[in-house]
């Protein structure tokens, strides 16, 4: 917020999709904290003053109606040319969108990717059928074209390759970390990390065509520093008619720089990151503050009700908790209460995110899924535990460790949680050494 | 007249037909992002 205050230039702030929901299915007990939190969200980017955000598969987790409901919410565009109404073919929501910043206008639309929640309402259509007659009718007012699509790169060079006049694609459900701006074809294509770790910052320089290249002031700048280590070097060596030359030259290349006026379309990027623990505008703060406070009232009324889907009596006897552990594994025990599994879960209450379902997987013990079970663990779960990485200890308690448990847990079971998204640093070898049990 | 007319017809639609001929010059900047996934803040 702080640095788009900052940027004098006109500007505009758009989302590729994707906003709302993550891209597991919306569970029954997910649902009610996912909706509340989709609505803070909405009420977050219209104070942020988004322009528009392309409609991405997953933010029809909640439903055709719940989306109608949050873009009429919405203070910005929801775009898609090609997600329409099964029963008349026409678009669910708006094709495009036209926006001035400066002396351009921007022409704006966006593409649905596949592989969304099933839907009796809506149909999503081919991109080669949808987006061809879109673009043509943006071509007729804008000077700038922009796609927020939610598709794989694959087929996002295929719409560059065919539909040139589109000249910058936000690319949504691509790559968990930033991307710099890459050009396919004539086309600047571009995308953040996942899970709103970072803004993009594109400042273009736009001359009308697509013909990409330095910015010409950076070009400028370049020569101008190289013109300034010549002529340093040419103050201890005077003579040299090699410098001469060089300074020759590099002199005459820069005042051709300075008065011309035939110039590339150019841009730069840079990615601000997103502190999120403590957003700068204190009425998104405010808005944080409230989804946090709706999700920790919507998991106390949940832990207070019967689960809706008990686990089975069996499995549910499989896990022990670390304290049955401990009576007999005396040394792995204080060991691994001094490591960060151990305070899990108290990590997730002091930032009053104990009743997050989002969060709550990964900071207990004994359940693998986002369910309303995870609110209502007995405290040996309350951790990362033993049993994560060793298995359901419940047999090996009952027959006194005559059955065995795993002593070393695969990887795939640290990636469960450690994800690219939540832990970008995570090394399964080194990091396995410091959760590990010393004598191992 | 009449010969030249096709000619006077393409040159009239080329700036609609290459779509960038007639497009305005300026400095702007995009603020961009995606796949926010209903994340608002870290877990802990």
């Amino acid at each position: 917020m702080q640095k788009r205050r900052e940027v004098a230039a006109p500007s505009l702030t758009v989302d590729g999709g994707g906003l709302l929901f993550g891209e597991t299915p919306l569970s029954p007990a997910m649902a009610p904290q996912a909706r509340a939190t989709a609505r803070g969200i909405v009420e977050a980017y219209n104070i942020m003053g988004y322009n528009a955000v392309g409609v991405g598969r997953y933010d029809l987790a909640g439903g055709v109606d719940f989306l109608r409901e949050m873009a009429a919410a919405s203070k910005f565009s929801w775009l898609s040319a090609n997600l329409v109404d099964r029963a008349d073919r026409k678009p669910l929501f708006a094709a495009k969108l036209f926006k001035k910043a400066g002396g351009i206008t921007v022409g704006i639309t966006g593409l649905t990717g596949p592989g969304g929640p099933p839907s009796d309402r809506s149909l999503l259509l081919p991109w080669q059928e949808a987006l061809p007659p879109v673009v043509a009718e943006l071509k007729k007012k804008a000077d700038f074209i922009v796609l927020l699509a939610d598709l794989d790169r694959a087929q996002i060079d295929k719409i560059a390759a065919a539909l040139p006049a589109v000249n910058l694609i936000i690319q949504a459900g691509g790559n968990a970390g930033d991307l710099a701006p890459v050009l396919s074809h004539q086309t600047l294509v571009c995308s953040t990390a996942k899970q709103g770790k970072s803004l993009g910052v594109l400042s273009l320089d736009w001359q009308g065509r697509p013909n990409w290249g330095q910015s010409p002031e950076e070009l400028l700048l370049d020569r101008k520093r190289a013109l300034d280590q010549i002529e340093w070097q040419l103050r201890r060596a005077p003579s040299s008619p090699e410098l001469r030359q060089e300074k020759k030259r590099l002199a005459a290349e820069v005042a051709t720089l300075e008065a011309s006026d035939s110039r590339s379309s150019s841009f730069k990027n840079d990615f601000l990151a997103m502190e999120t623990s403590l957003p700068d505008d204190l009425q998104v703060a405010a808005v944080v503050g409230d989804i946090r406070q709706q999700i920790q009232r919507l998991g106390k009324q949940a832990s207070h009700r019967p689960v809706a889907n008990p686990r089975p009596k069996e499995k549910e006897a499989d896990y022990v908790g670390w304290q049955a552990c401990g009576r007999c594994h005396l040394k792995e025990t204080a060991n691994w209460q001094r490591t960060r599994h151990a305070g899990s879960y108290r990590t997730l209450a002091a930032k009053q995110q104990q009743f997050n379902l989002n969060c709550l997987p990964c900071h207990v013990t004994g359940t693998e899924e986002e369910t309303s079970a995870a609110l209502a663990l007995p405290e040996g779960m309350l951790a990362v535990g033993c049993e994560v990485c060793h298995g359901p200890g419940g047999e090996h308690v009952r027959r006194a460790g005559k059955v065995p448990l795993s002593r070393r847990p695969l990887v795939d079971t640290c990636l469960r949680c450690h994800t690219p998204e939540q832990d970008d640093h995570f090394d399964f070898t080194r990091d396995l050494k410091r959760a590990a049990h010393p004598e191992e | 007249m009449n010969r030249m007319r096709p000619l006077l017809i393409l040159l009239f639609l080329f700036p609609l037909l290459s779509g960038t001929a007639m497009a305005g010059k300026g400095k702007f900047v995009v603020f961009y992002s995606n796949d926010v996934h209903g994340e608002t803040e870290p877990c802990g």
